[in-house]
C-alpha cells in the first residue's frame, strides 16, 4: 500500500495526529498507510510525548492483528509505521535544546553590518530567547531554526523511503498563528520540492502533496513573563497567509491546501512549553485530521492541475454552542459517525461491562481468551488505548467550542450514549451489556477458528459492534 | 416391569410397601390394578420439570450473566424443590385421604413420602446432569455451565 507522510509541525501537528490516530483506531476509512513524522524543538511538549505514545500503542497492537479479505475488522486498519531509523516518530533538530537563539546564530561571530540586520530582524528578547521548549509563537526564529531539514539524517532517511513509483504523498500540518508550525511548513514544503540533493528528489519534487493549516482556535491567557501574546495570533496570521498567497498557493507547491479555523475559541493557561503544555483536545484538530483523511483517499488524478482550496463547514453551527454528529455535514457523518460509535461501545463495554463477567461468556471461552490473554501485553495495550480514546472524549467534549457526540461518561444504560439518538430498544429482549455479551456470542459466519487470539479479539468486538450500531441506531 | 416403573426400582431407598402402593396394588385384586399406577405421572411430572427448568436456564433466559457454576447449580436446585414437593405429596395426599390398600396401610406414612420425594429428587437431579451434558452446546450465552465444553476445551487445546 502507498504510504502517506504526515509531517505534524509544532503542538498543533501532534495534537492533529493524535485526533488522526483515534480515527484510524476506530476503522475510518483511509486508503494508505500513514507514516507520521513530529517536528518540533520542544521534545519534552506534553501534547507531543502523548502523541508519540498513543501512536506506539497503536503499532503494537496492529503488529497482532491481520487485515486479509476474510477478515471484517477495521479497528486500527490502517498501517502506522515510522521513517527508518526514526526514533519516537521524532525529526530531530539539531543545536536547539540548551542555548539561546543568539548562540545559534553565532552572534558573536558575525561582522557588524550582518549584526545589524539581525539587530533589525530579531528583538532583543528573540535573540536571548531560550529554543529548547520551540519558538514560542516566533516564526522569525523558527524560518531561521528549521532551515536545517535538508541536512539532517531524518531527512534523508525520509527520502530514502519515499516510494519509486511515486505514487506515496505528503501532508503537512501546522498551525498558523504559533511559531513552529507557521515557519516550518514554508520551509519544509521549500526542501521537499527543491532539494536536489536526495537520490529520489524527483520523485518527491513530483509527488502530491496536500497541507493543512489550522488558523487561531484558540487563545492564551495574558501573562507578562511569557513570550506567548495571544493578541498577536490574528496579525501574524494574516501575514502568514500573505505569505503562503505568493509563496505556496500561488506557485503551486501544493495540491491541496486545507484551511480549518473557527471563530469560537478556546482559552488555555499561558505555557511557553515543555510538560505544562497539555491542551485539551479540540474539535478543529478532528477536523484537520478529516482533512488528512480527505486528501489519502482523494483520487490522483483529482489532485492535479494547480492547488486546490478547501474549508471545512458546519451543517449547522449550534450558535456557537457544543456541537454533536448532527451538526455535521452529511460527507462527514458518514465517514465517522458509525465507526466512532463502534469504538465507543468497545469501550464502554471494556470500561463497565468486561468487569461484570466478560471472561466468563461464551466469547471468551470459546476463543480461549483466557487469563493468560487478558493479564498480557496485547490487551493491556488495547486497555490503554482505550483509556486514552476515553480522555480525548472527554477533552473535546469541555473544550470550546465542545464537541460532544458521546456522554462519554454514562455507563448505563449503554445504547443512549450517543447525544441526539435515541436508540431503538424492544420491550422483550436482552438489553445494555447482557446485549452486548449476547451479541459477541453469535455464531458467527465466515469465522476463522485458526486465527490468533488477539485477531479473534478485535474482529469480535468489531463484529459485535457492528450489528449493535445498525439494530440500535439509524446511522 | 414397564418403562416408568424402570426409573424407581430402587425400592429399598424408600420402601418396598411404597413402591407396591405406587404400582397401583390393590387388596381387592390381590394384584396391581394398571389404572392405579401413579409411576407414569409422577416420572412424566419430573421429567417435565427438568425439561422445563433446563430449557429456562439455557434457552429462555439464556442470560449472559449467570454463567457461573453456581448458577447452574441454583437451577439445579430449582428442580431439587420441585421434584421433591411432588414426590412427596403423591405419597402423603394418598395418606392422608386413606387410600393406600389396607394390607399397605400400616408400612406408607409420612417417613416414607418424605424418602420418596428424596428419591424423586435424586432421579431428577440424575436427569438434569445428564440433559447438562447433552443438550447445553446450543445455549449461545450458557453453554460453558457449569464447566467449560469438553469440545471446546479439546479444541482449545489443539491449537
Amino acid at each position: 500500500m502507498s504510504k502517506l507522510y504526515v509531517f505534524g509541525i509544532g503542538g498543533t501537528g501532534s495534537r492533529v495526529l493524535k485526533s488522526l490516530v483515534m480515527l484510524l483506531a476506530s476503522g475510518v476509512k483511509c486508503n494508505m498507510d500513514i507514516v507520521p513524522v513530529i517536528i518540533d524543538p520542544d521534545d519534552s511538549a506534553a501534547d507531543m510525548t502523548r502523541t508519540v505514545e498513543l501512536m506506539k500503542k497503536y503499532m503494537v497492537i496492529r503488529s497482532n492483528l491481520k487485515f486479509a479479505e476474510s477478515n471484517q475488522n477495521r479497528f486500527f486498519k490502517t498501517g502506522i509505521q515510522p521513517v527508518e531509523n526514526m526514533k519516537d516518530f521524532i525529526f530531530t533538530l539539531e543545536n536547539t535544546h540548551d542555548g539561546k537563539f543568539r548562540d545559534f546564530i553565532k552572534m558573536d561571530q558575525l561582522d557588524d553590518s550582518t549584526k545589524a540586520l539581525v539587530n533589525m530582524l530579531f528583538s532583543e528578547r528573540n535573540l536571548d530567547s531560550d529554543m529548547k521548549v520551540g519558538f514560542k509563537g516566533n516564526p522569525n526564529i523558527g524560518s531561521v531554526v528549521l532551515n536545517q531539514f535538508a541536512d539532517s539524517q531524518e531527512y534523508k532517511d525520509f527520502a530514502n523511503g519515499f516510494a519509486d513509483d511515486g505514487k506515496d504523498r505528503i501532508f503537512i500540518i501546522s498551525s498558523i498563528f504559533g511559531g513552529t508550525g507557521a515557519s516550518g511548513f514554508p520551509l519544509l514544503l521549500k526542501t521537499i520540492r527543491n532539494d536536489k540533493k536526495s537520490q529520489k528528489w524527483k520523485v518527491i519534487s513530483e509527488c502530491k502533496i496536500g497541507a493543512v493549516t489550522v488558523l487561531p482556535y484558540f487563545g492564551v491567557t495574558q501573562d507578562d513573563n511569557s513570550e506567548v501574546d495571544s493578541s498577536t495570533f490574528i496579525s501574524k496570521t494574516k501575514s502568514a497567509l500573505a505569505y503562503y498567497d505568493s509563496n505556496i498557493s500561488g506557485n503551486n507547491s501544493l495540491n491541496a491546501l486545507y484551511y480549518i479555523g473557527d471563530s469560537v475559541t478556546a482559552s488555555y493557561s499561558n505555557c511557553e512549553g515543555g510538560s505544562g503544555q497539555k491542551n485539551d483536545a479540540h474539535f478543529i484538530e478532528l477536523c484537520s485530521a478529516l482533512a488528512v483523511l480527505d486528501f489519502a483517499n482523494t483520487p490522483e488524478e483529482l489532485l492535479d492541475d494547480g492547488t486546490k482550496h478547501f474549508e471545512y463547514g458546519l451543517k449547522d453551527d449550534n450558535e456557537g454552542r457544543e456541537l454533536t454528529f448532527k451538526n455535521l455535514g452529511e460527507k462527514t457523518k458518514k465517514s465517522i459517525m458509525v465507526p466512532l460509535t463502534q469504538f465507543v461501545l468497545m469501550n464502554r463495554y471494556l470500561n463497565n461491562g468486561f468487569e461484570k463477567g466478560g471472561q466468563s461468556q461464551t466469547w471468551a471461552k470459546d476463543n480461549q481468551l483466557d487469563d493468560s490473554f487478558f493479564s498480557g501485553h496485547f490487551f493491556e495495550q488495547v486497555q490503554s488505548f482505550h483509556e486514552d480514546f476515553h480522555q480525548w472524549l472527554k477533552e473535546m467534549a469541555r473544550n470550546k467550542r465542545a464537541f460532544m457526540p458521546f456522554d462519554a461518561d454514562k455507563v448505563n444504560p449503554l445504547f443512549e450514549i450517543v447525544n441526539g439518538y435515541k436508540p431503538k430498544s424492544k420491550w422483550l429482549g436482552k438489553k445494555n451489556y447482557d446485549l452486548f455479551d449476547d451479541t459477541l456470542n453469535s455464531n458467527w459466519k465466515g469465522w476463522n477458528g485458526a486465527a490468533s487470539r488477539e485477531q479473534k479479539f478485535m474482529e469480535l468486538f468489531f463484529r459485535a459492534t457492528e450489528e449493535l450500531t445498525n439494530e440500535k441506531y439509524n446511522m | 416391569m414397564n418403562f416408568f416403573d424402570f426409573f424407581y426400582r430402587w425400592k429399598s431407598f424408600y420402601g418396598v410397601q411404597l413402591y407396591e402402593h405406587m404400582k397401583g396394588y390393590d387388596d381387592a385384586l390381590m394384584d396391581y390394578n394398571p389404572d392405579f399406577n401413579q409411576f407414569p405421572s409422577l416420572f412424566l411430572w419430573t421429567i417435565g420439570i427438568v425439561v422445563a427448568v433446563f430449557v429456562l436456564y439455557y434457552y429462555i433466559i439464556n442470560s449472559t450473566r449467570l454463567v457461573k457454576w453456581w448458577h447452574w447449580l441454583i437451577s439445579m436446585a430449582i428442580v431439587a424443590g420441585l421434584t421433591y414437593w411432588v414426590g412427596f405429596r403423591t405419597v402423603i395426599v394418598d395418606v392422608n385421604n386413606g387410600t393406600v390398600t389396607p394390607s399397605l396401610q400400616s408400612y406408607v406414612g409420612y417417613n416414607s413420602a418424605l424418602m420418596f420425594g428424596i428419591y424423586n429428587m435424586m432421579l431428577a437431579m440424575v436427569f438434569y446432569f445428564v440433559f447438562t451434558l447433552l443438550f447445553r452446546r446450543w445455549s449461545r450465552n450458557c453453554k460453558h455451565s457449569p464447566w467449560e465444553l469438553l469440545t471446546t476445551k479439546l479444541n482449545n487445546r489443539k491449537k
